[in-house]
C-alpha cells in the first residue's frame, strides 16, 4: 500500500522507519504546504516497507512518499 | 522672551486648536498606539498595523505652525493640488514624494497586486475551474449587498457606495485601487476600516464556518489525485486571461497586468523576479502603505460622519461574502452529490492565503486526515480574480453614471 502525498509540499519530519509497525491514522511525519504544516498519516495497518522522502525534500501531490506492507 | 506655544510648537497647537481637533488628535494618538500594539501582539496583522499605528502616533504628535499661520506637519499634504505648491510641499514633507507618486495613480496597490501575483498558484484553479467560479462568485455576496445597502439605504454616492462594497471582494490593494478612482475623498478612511476588519477576518471567520457547517460535514475528505498541469498551459491561460479582462475592462487593466504579470513570471520561471517580487516589492510597497494610511489620519479623518457609516458596511461586506461563500459550498456539496465540503466556501473570499488555511484548519480539526487545501486555493485565487473583475465593472460603469 502506497501512502502518497496529499498536497504539493515539503517534508519537514520524517517519523517512521523502515521495519515500524504502523497502525491506521499513525503519523509517519510531517508536511508542510502554502505555510501549513500537515501531518502525513498512514491509512493502512501494515509494517513500513520503504521509506521513499528525506526531511526538506519538495513533493508533488501524489508522490509516493512511503510504501506499507 | 520666547512664547512657550513656540518653543513647543507640538503642544503648542494643541493649545491653540478647535476642542474637537484637539480631542480627535488625542484619540487619533491613542487608536494608533492601540493598533500598533495589537499588531505587535499578532492580534492584528503587523505587516500594516505596525507601521500605520505608529504613523498615526507621530502625525498628530508631531504638529506644528506653518509659515503661513496655519497648523500642519512634515509628513505630507494630501490636499495639495496645483503645480507649484506641489513642488514647495515635495521639498519640505519627507513622504510627499511617495504619496504623490504612488498612490493617487494606484501604483503602491499595484506594486502590492504584483506579489500577490507571484504568491499565487493557478493550478489548484484550473485543476477544478467551475467549482472555483462558482465558489467566488458567491463570495461576492458582500460586494453586493454593501453596494446596494450604502447607496440605498446610507445615502452615500454610487462611487462611495461602490467603492465601499469592494471591501466585500477581501482584498486590501484592490480595495485602495477602487476608492482611489471612485471615492477619492474618502479613500483614506474606507482603505483603514478595510485594513482593520481584514486582519480581523483570522480571529472571526472561524466562529461563522462553525456556525454554518455542522460538525460532520466539516471532515469531508476533498483529496484527489491531481492531473500535473504542464507550465505551457498556464503560461498560455494566465497571459490570455490577462489580455482578455484588459480588453473587456480597461479601466482596471492596471490590476489586471500586475496580477497576472507577477503569476506569470512564476510560471516562467524566472526565479530572480519572483523573489524580487514576493520578497522586496511585495514587502516595500506594504511598509509604506501602511505607513502612508496612518499619517494620513489627520483629525480630520475621525471627524468625517462617513466613518461610521465605513464602519458599518465593511463589517457587513465582509460578514455577508463569507456567508455567500459558505451559501455557494452547500450548493457545491449537493451538486456534488456530498463530495463537496462546505468549508470550502469560505476560501471564496479572497484574502490569499488566509481564507483556504482557515478552511483546512476547520476541516483538520474534525478529521486530521480530511485535506481541502487543493480546492480551497482553487476558490481562493478565483475569488481574487472576479474581486479584480467587479472591482473594474465598479470603476468602469459608476464613472458612467457621473
Amino acid at each position: 500500500m502506497e501512502i502518497k502525498a496529499r498536497i504539493s509540499g515539503t517534508i519537514v519530519q520524517i517519523t517512521a522507519k523502515e521495519g515500524d509497525a504502523v497502525k491506521v491514522r499513525q503519523p509517519l511525519g510531517k508536511m508542510e504546504a502554502m505555510k501549513m504544516e500537515q501531518p502525513i498519516l498512514s491509512n493502512v495497518e501494515g509494517t513500513v516497507k520503504s521509506v521513499n522522502v528525506g526531511v526538506g525534500d519538495k513533493v508533488k501531490s501524489g508522490q509516493v512518499l512511503f510504501v506499507i506492507e | 522672551m520666547i512664547d512657550f506655544t513656540q518653543l513647543f510648537p507640538g503642544i503648542g497647537t494643541f493649545l491653540t486648536q478647535d476642542p474637537a481637533t484637539v480631542l480627535a488628535r488625542i484619540g487619533l494618538i491613542v487608536l494608533g498606539f492601540i493598533l500598533a500594539y495589537l499588531g505587535f501582539k499578532g492580534t492584528l496583522e503587523p505587516l500594516i498595523m505596525v507601521p500605520m499605528g505608529i504613523g498615526m502616533m507621530a502625525v498628530n504628535a508631531g504638529m506644528l505652525f506653518l509659515t503661513d499661520g496655519s497648523t500642519g506637519t512634515m509628513f505630507l499634504d494630501a490636499l495639495v493640488s496645483d503645480t507649484n505648491g506641489l513642488m514647495n510641499i515635495l521639498q519640505i514633507d519627507f513622504l510627499q514624494p511617495i504619496y504623490t507618486f504612488t498612490f493617487s495613480n494606484g501604483l503602491i496597490a499595484c506594486l502590492v497586486f504584483m506579489g500577490i501575483g507571484a504568491r499565487s498558484e493557478i493550478s489548484f484553479m484550473l485543476a477544478r475551474p467551475w467549482q472555483s467560479i462558482i465558489i467566488a462568485i458567491f463570495a461576492e455576496l458582500g460586494t453586493f449587498v454593501t453596494l446596494i445597502l450604502g447607496f440605498k439605504f446610507f445615502g452615500l454616492d454610487a462611487g462611495a457606495a461602490a467603492a465601499i462594497a469592494t471591501i466585500g471582494g477581501a482584498d486590501g490593494p484592490m480595495v485602495l485601487f477602487t476608492s482611489l478612482h471612485l471615492a477619492p475623498h474618502l479613500f483614506v478612511p474606507i482603505s483603514i476600516i478595510a485594513y482593520l476588519y481584514l486582519s480581523l477576518t483570522y480571529g472571526g471567520y472561524p466562529y461563522l464556518i462553525r456556525l454554518f457547517v455542522p460538525h460532520k460535514y466539516r471532515g469531508i475528505d476533498m483529496y484527489i489525485e491531481e492531473p500535473e498541469v504542464p507550465a505551457r498551459t498556464k503560461f498560455i491561460f494566465i497571459i490570455v486571461v490577462c489580455t482578455l479582462l484588459c480588453l473587456l475592462l480597461p479601466v482596471a487593466s492596471p490590476l489586471f497586468l500586475s496580477f497576472f504579470i507577477g503569476m506569470a513570471v512564476k510560471e516562467a520561471n524566472i526565479g530572480h523576479y519572483v523573489k524580487i517580487l514576493e520578497e522586496t516589492i511585495s514587502y516595500i510597497s506594504t511598509f509604506f502603505l501602511g505607513l502612508l494610511l496612518g499619517c494620513l489620519c489627520d483629525a480630520n479623518t475621525l471627524l468625517n460622519p462617513v466613518v461610521f457609516k465605513i464602519l458599518v458596511l465593511g463589517i457587513t461586506a465582509l460578514a455577508f461574502s463569507a456567508i455567500g461563500g459558505l451559501i455557494g459550498g452547500w450548493v457545491m456539496y449537493h451538486v456534488t452529490k456530498k463530495r463537496f465540503n462546505p468549508v470550502v466556501g469560505i476560501a471564496g473570499v479572497s484574502c490569499v492565503p488566509t481564507t483556504a488555511k482557515l478552511a483546512q484548519h476547520a476541516a483538520s480539526e474534525e478529521d486530521p486526515f480530511s485535506m481541502v487545501l487543493g480546492a480551497a486555493m482553487g476558490a481562493n485565487i478565483s475569488g481574487v480574480i472576479t474581486s479584480a473583475i467587479c472591482a473594474g465593472i465598479f470603476v468602469a460603469t459608476v464613472s458612467l453614471v457621473h
